[in-house]
């Protein structure tokens, strides 16, 4: 299945994207898809633990099931107001 | 004044926020505790001194967060008003980019309230900061890790 994965910050800056497809096995988690994207991206491999996951706007654990059809979103650390 | 639903105003605007009345203002309100967060003047050792900041935001998260977290300061603090503001894009130095105000009883929960509030908002919800500096950028240093939901 394919995923869409959102980027913000210094993620998207450094990868020079806003947004990622990949594509997971069906069942994949979130764990599994961080380990895809790190593979393929050196900033999510160095970022790695201190990135949340949040999917369809929710925060969610790295054991969480992708379904398809799901947008995640990598949340930096955040620094607002 | 009202005796109505507690009032929830929650807003990602593309400028400074600003003060202004809650109105209609709640009738069983006795206090009024306003936060606003500015951009103060500071000097990087490396980059010089703070031109501007630039907010980027998960809008749609973000709002939705800011909702929650005005309806958990309702059920706990018993708030009969929440507004949260926050700026999207640039802020100079001295603007104002977040506003935290809400309605209560009496001034206990009114700054319970307002501390809870601006406290998780930075701790969870996804805005960012970059700093923009006279010789380069960062973004914000003092930023804080989500915890929520991480196993």
């Amino acid at each position: 299945m394919q995923c869409q994965v959102l980027l913000f910050a210094q993620l998207a800056q450094t990868i020079g994207k806003d947004r990622i497809t990949i594509e997971l096995s069906n069942g994949a988690t979130v764990n599994e898809a961080l380990n895809e994207l790190a593979q393929e991206h050196k900033t999510i491999a160095q970022m790695r633990n201190s990135i949340a996951v949040a999917i369809n706007e929710q925060y969610c654990n790295t054991n969480t099931e992708i379904k398809d059809g799901d947008t995640l979103a990598l949340i930096p650390p955040v620094s607002g107001g | 004044m009202t005796n109505s639903e507690p009032i929830i105003d929650v807003k990602l605007v593309n400028h400074p926020v600003s003060v202004s009345a809650i109105e209609p203002f709640p009738a069983q309100a006795g206090t009024e505790c306003i936060f606003l967060g500015r951009t103060r003047s500071e000097t990087h050792p490396d980059h010089g001194k703070l031109v501007r900041l630039e907010y980027e935001v998960y809008t749609t998260m973000a709002v939705h967060q800011l909702r929650d977290l005005a309806q958990q300061s309702i059920n706990q603090f018993d708030c009969l008003a929440v507004r949260i503001h926050h700026s999207l894009g640039t802020i100079q130095i001295g603007e104002a980019s977040v506003l935290v105000q809400v309605a209560c009883g009496h001034r206990d929960k009114s700054f319970e309230a307002c501390r809870f509030l601006i406290d998780q908002l930075k701790q969870v919800v996804p805005i960012w900061k970059c700093e923009i500096w006279e010789d380069g950028f960062t973004w914000s240093e003092s930023a804080t890790e989500v915890k929520k939901g991480i196993s």
